[in-house]
């Protein structure tokens, strides 16, 4: 199969041309699974004829059952692009109807219909001129994670040293996805693609962490006093609904301004009752 | 069609006639590519520019002093949730441009915050949009758009601008904010025009 990304009748608008979004199914087959939290898993796929994505697009996920009834839903790339590969993490809804299949039922040599990559507003890639040289500030509620540690491994990958630092709430620690990474990337910020992490426990705190339950407050968004310029920052923030525009209403408070707020809004969308 | 072993779906058999990908949610989910935007009315305007550019700029009071219409109508988004039966009040666009003197067939929707969309002038009149103002009975939340935003139930949701401030007519066609990320210029749901060359 060629690539036919059809953008016939667009006149070339910019040098800073966003790829256009895939428009063909393709066929992908399940080589891999990842447990994160209780309650999610990460699936590797090959895909053939992948040509790539930038960190923090989506991907259009397809399943056909027997009977040819379908449902597609759309996930974030939760890997910086590979020829061929393409992951996800995906989070169960309980009432669901495609996650649990994604994050149960899928069997390694499953297959199912992927599209893309979708999107180009919600994105950071190492080097990327019209993000400037400033600070980074990424801010997860949730599985709104996934997205965000893409752009930090995308980043770990080109040996980045843009300032970086990764704010994540989560209920509490059976919720924690990419645990270890997240561990080691922010153990020793010397190393090379090393980032800040703080860890923001909203319900119950694991022994030994030093902040107590709450909310996302403005002192979690503070940024390390290492960084020169903090305001300048490029912030991107994503979660449900609700907990972007809480974090919204703290970034303004802290002084920026909305044109360096970057949001993703991330929901349950099925028919669940 | 790739079949994924194992799987079945639901079959929701309130589900019929749906457009081509998408499925029904109960929520309203938010897409939005920024902070929600925080307007009062007291300083919320709605201004149409044609090419004489005399604009002709409404505030909210002479909004509300406009002929409303209910409006009962399914909405889809492009990120395949599709709602049934919701309930809007708001002001036609054909009352709206009857004091407008245009020629030109494209319009630019401009919303507080920056946010544009395109469309053409025709997909505006003729009673198939309106700037709302009420959702189910209640003052439209700011998270959904309020204090008001533009309805164009027969295109994908992102076309209903949030937070509307303004149209200004055009006279060619130019990509709008998702439109120059990958996403359709059009959007007809029915056709599924998600992405550029569907």
């Amino acid at each position: 199969m060629t690539d036919t990304n059809a953008t016939e009748g667009q006149a070339d608008s910019s040098a800073e041309e966003t790829p256009p979004a895939g428009n063909h199914w393709r066929k992908a087959t399940l080589i891999g699974v990842h447990p994160q939290s209780w309650h999610s898993r990460t699936l590797v796929l090959d895909v053939p004829g992948w040509a790539g994505h930038l960190p923090g697009q989506h991907v259009d996920v397809r399943l056909t059952a027997a009977d040819g009834y379908s449902a597609q839903r759309s996930y974030s790339l939760a890997e910086p692009a590979t020829p061929d590969r393409v992951a996800v993490t995906v989070d169960l809804l309980p009432h669901g109807e495609v996650s649990p299949y994604l994050v149960e039922s899928m069997e390694l040599g499953d297959e199912l219909d992927v599209r893309g990559p979708i999107g180009g507003w919600f994105v950071w890639e190492p080097g990327d001129p019209s993000i400037g040289d400033g600070p980074v500030l990424l801010i997860a509620g949730g599985s709104g994670v996934v997205p965000l540690v893409t752009m930090l491994r995308a980043r770990k990958r080109a040996v980045d040293s843009t300032p970086t630092m990764l704010v994540y709430s989560l209920r509490g620690p059976r919720d924690l996805m990419y645990g270890p990474e997240l561990e080691e990337m922010s153990a020793d910020l010397s190393a090379p693609g090393s980032a800040e992490v703080r860890l923001v426990y909203t319900r119950k705190v694991p022994g030994g962490h030093p902040r107590p339950a709450s909310h996302l407050t403005v002192e979690d968004i503070k940024p390390p006093s290492a960084w020169p310029e903090p305001l300048a920052a490029r912030v991107y923030v994503c979660g449900s609904s609700g907990f972007v525009d809480h974090a919204a209403g703290l970034l303004h408070k802290a002084g920026y301004p909305d044109d360096r707020i970057r949001t993703e809004r991330f929901g349950p969308t099925g028919v669940d009752r | 069609m790739t079949i994924s072993r194992g799987f079945f779906g639901h079959h929701d058999p309130r589900a019929v006639d749906l457009p081509p990908g998408q499925h029904l949610t109960h929520g309203f989910p938010v897409l939005t590519a920024g902070p929600t935007q925080l307007i009062s009315t007291e300083v919320w305007s709605f201004t149409i520019t044609p090419e004489s550019d005399k604009p002709r700029r409404w505030s909210w009071n002479e909004m509300m002093a406009l002929p409303s219409e209910e409006i009962n109508v399914d909405i889809h988004c492009v990120t395949r949730w599709t709602k049934l039966g919701t309930h809007w009040r708001g002001v036609a666009l054909d009352t709206f441009f009857e004091e407008i003197d245009t020629d030109n067939e494209y319009a630019m929707v401009h919303s507080y915050g920056g946010y544009t969309t395109n469309l053409p002038l025709e997909d505006l009149v003729g009673g198939k949009a309106w700037i709302v103002y009420e959702y189910e009975g209640e003052p439209l939340h700011a998270e959904h758009g309020g204090p008001a935003r533009l309805l164009v139930p027969h295109l994908y949701f992102w076309k209903s601008a949030k937070w509307v401030n303004g149209i200004t007519m055009q006279r060619s066609d130019e990509p709008g904010f998702w439109e120059g990320f990958g996403y359709h210029n059009y959007g007809n749901p029915w056709r599924e025009e998600r992405y550029a060359g569907d």
